[in-house]
């Protein structure tokens, strides 16, 4: 730890104590900036958070196809678990590690995932209107891998109960149905809903309001859905929209509650205006809908 | 959920408020101690006293809590605590939220505001008069923002209570919310004086600390003095004020403080320039960005 030495008595005034200090400091942001201090690297690790289970599990990393964006994405497969790799990062976490410090906080995260979900958009594709074996749908030479699923116990259960299936000639064959695909994920929605109310941290203006929670529910879970089967389940859940009426009520409300704590000064309102924002900006805030952004409209540092 | 244990406000009460008055009716005041500090907790007082026991409590001194001198409140919070005949009409419950805990909960992702720290800490002692028997007929709080909705909401939360009425230096109008300050007061006072430095090596001034309000130099130097480079402020301190972020910018190492409003990905992440063969990035539900949460596509 660096060390401010006092060259001052303490009888010296308030000020060119403040003065003294804020030499102090400078001097310590150069010393970082000049990069002279540097961490032990025999102290340097990555932070991985995951299921005992898959420690054991006989498995691999491998890309796959993102069920909802298509694009090459991380996944872990094992013949019993399928995860989601994931990164928690932002940008700004250190760690504290023996007598060093790992500069990368971030962690990695396996999130299990069923492994249903990615095989969904092969089932639209190759069984809509005909009847195939897994190792038959699952085929995809650009990820190679997502062939390993045909073995996935999970996902054989699951299409068991929720796709058209017949067997023939001691080959099991399955046909893709829509209306038991929806009756899956409204399941998946309704525990997804659950476990949000009690482990999901939620802002009161979500978990408060069954309308919005639906809405917020329903939009996690169509991350993982292709974008025409994520509208069906919308329609399907009746999830709505909110009006823009009640998003601006909604913000008043907010700005009512609000108000300054430390120095109570009434500031004079802005005038609301109306601004034409674009798609992009329009989708932002759809899907910052609820979140802290929101609740930006004080400042704890008025 | 297991809560990390600074964030929890602690408790404490007079030891007649277990079923006081034992089911005759009563009248609860609320108000806080030290809300505009920068150091040290903000307590929260509750009193009760019967309806009929008024004049006994007007003859105990409660007048306007903020005429009386320190010692006078003292004293009456002295009586209020332990003489057996104030005690017949009088009780009290009190919460201290830490100033870690009134940071960190301006602070955190889920923002709660300290308006919002307030209602619920008043919430939380009327549901403990409640939860204890009291039979509580009316409720006089010191309103924290603005009065109606205030108002409304504890209407709300307690629909039995036939009457619920929050003013503005509600202190000075009840003597009810008067014996509440009062008790509020003199806690956060004691808890300030008797501080102890969770850290080591923390060496004040041997002026003090001051008033603990942002405006007293002797604080504000306390502040400056105290302030780690790299650790930031003793716990004493909340660091979510004004005050406290100044002194960091000038004598901490450089650090991005989370703009409330401001969003966790630059649009222009959305857009990749046409033809250059990349897909764009993955954007994720608020859900996960709010957390920083991202697939990874490469090891």
């Amino acid at each position: 730890m660096v060390n401010f030495r006092r060259t001052r008595s303490q009888t010296k005034s308030i000020d060119h104590e403040e003065d003294d200090l804020e030499n102090g400091r400078e001097n310590l942001n150069e010393i970082i900036e000049s990069q002279e201090i540097k961490s032990d690297e025999s102290y340097a690790r990555k932070f991985f958070v995951l299921k005992e289970s898959i420690l054991n599990a006989q498995g691999s990393i491998v890309p796959l196809k993102h069920p909802k964006f298509g694009t090459k994405t991380l996944y872990f497969v094992s013949k019993a678990e399928v995860c989601e790799v994931l990164k928690v990062d932002d940008g700004k976490t250190s760690m504290f590690y023996g007598e060093s410090v790992i500069s990368d906080g971030s962690i990695t995260m396996l999130s299990p995932i069923h492994p249903l979900f990615l095989a969904i958009p092969y089932l639209i594709k190759v069984v809509k209107s005909r009847f195939a074996p897994l190792d038959q749908i699952l085929v995809d030479e650009d990820f190679p891998a997502i062939g390993r699923l045909a073995e996935n116990e999970s996902l054989i259960k699951a299409l068991a109960k929720f796709s058209d299936s017949k067997e023939l000639c001691d080959t099991l064959m399955y046909r893709y149905n829509e209306e038991l695909i929806l009756k899956w994920l409204e399941g998946k929605f309704e525990v997804l809903k659950k476990s949000l109310l009690e482990h999901g941290t939620l802002h009161i203006s979500i978990a408060d309001n069954e309308i919005v929670l639906r809405r917020y529910t329903f939009g996690i879970l169509a991350d993982f859905l292709p974008e025409e089967l994520g509208l069906m389940l919308k329609t399907h859940l009746d999830i709505q929209e909110p009006e823009t009426d009640s998003y601006s009520s909604w913000k008043r409300k907010i700005d009512e509650v609000e108000e300054d704590e430390e120095n109570y000064t009434p500031s004079p309102q802005p005038a609301k205006k109306i601004v034409k924002i674009s798609t992009a900006a329009k989708k932002l805030k759809e899907a910052s809908k609820g979140t802290k952004s929101l609740m930006g409209f004080f400042s704890p540092k008025s | 959920m297991v809560k990390a244990k600074f964030i929890l406000s602690e408790s404490s009460e007079s030891e007649n408020f277990k079923n006081f008055a034992n089911g005759e009716p009563c009248t609860l005041g609320i108000d806080e101690a030290g809300r505009g500090p920068v150091l040290g907790p903000m307590v929260y007082g509750c009193a009760v006293s019967q309806l009929n026991q008024q004049e006994a409590l007007k003859e105990l001194g409660v007048d306007d809590s903020k005429m009386l001198t320190e010692e006078k409140r003292g004293k009456i919070f002295s009586l209020m605590k332990s003489d057996e005949e104030t005690r017949k009409f009088v009780a009290y419950a009190l919460k201290a939220l830490s100033p870690r805990m009134i940071s960190a909960s301006m602070l955190r992702r889920t923002k709660c505001s300290l308006n919002e720290l307030s209602h619920l800490a008043a919430i939380e002692l009327i549901q403990h008069a409640l939860d204890n028997g009291i039979n509580v007929k009316e409720i006089y709080v010191d309103t924290v923002g603005p009065k109606a909705t205030y108002q409304a909401r504890l209407r709300e939360k307690f629909p039995q209570i036939e009457t619920i009425i929050v003013e503005e230096k509600a202190d000075s109008k009840f003597p009810i919310v008067s014996a509440a300050s009062i008790a509020a007061k003199v806690t956060r006072d004691t808890l300030l004086c008797e501080w102890k430095f969770v850290e080591t090596k923390i060496q004040v001034h041997k002026d003090g600390f001051g008033s603990g309000y942002p405006g007293d130099p002797l604080t504000k130097r306390f502040i400056a003095e105290t302030v780690d480079p790299i650790f930031g402020f003793p716990s004493l301190v909340r660091f979510s004020w004004k005050t406290a972020e100044e002194i960091m910018k000038k004598k901490a190492v450089k650090c991005t403080w989370d703009e409330p409003g401001s969003s966790t990905v630059s649009v222009s992440s959305f857009f990749v320039k046409s033809g250059s063969g990349e897909a764009p990035p993955i954007r994720r539900h608020a859900f996960f960005n709010d957390r920083h949460i991202t697939n990874c596509t490469s090891f």
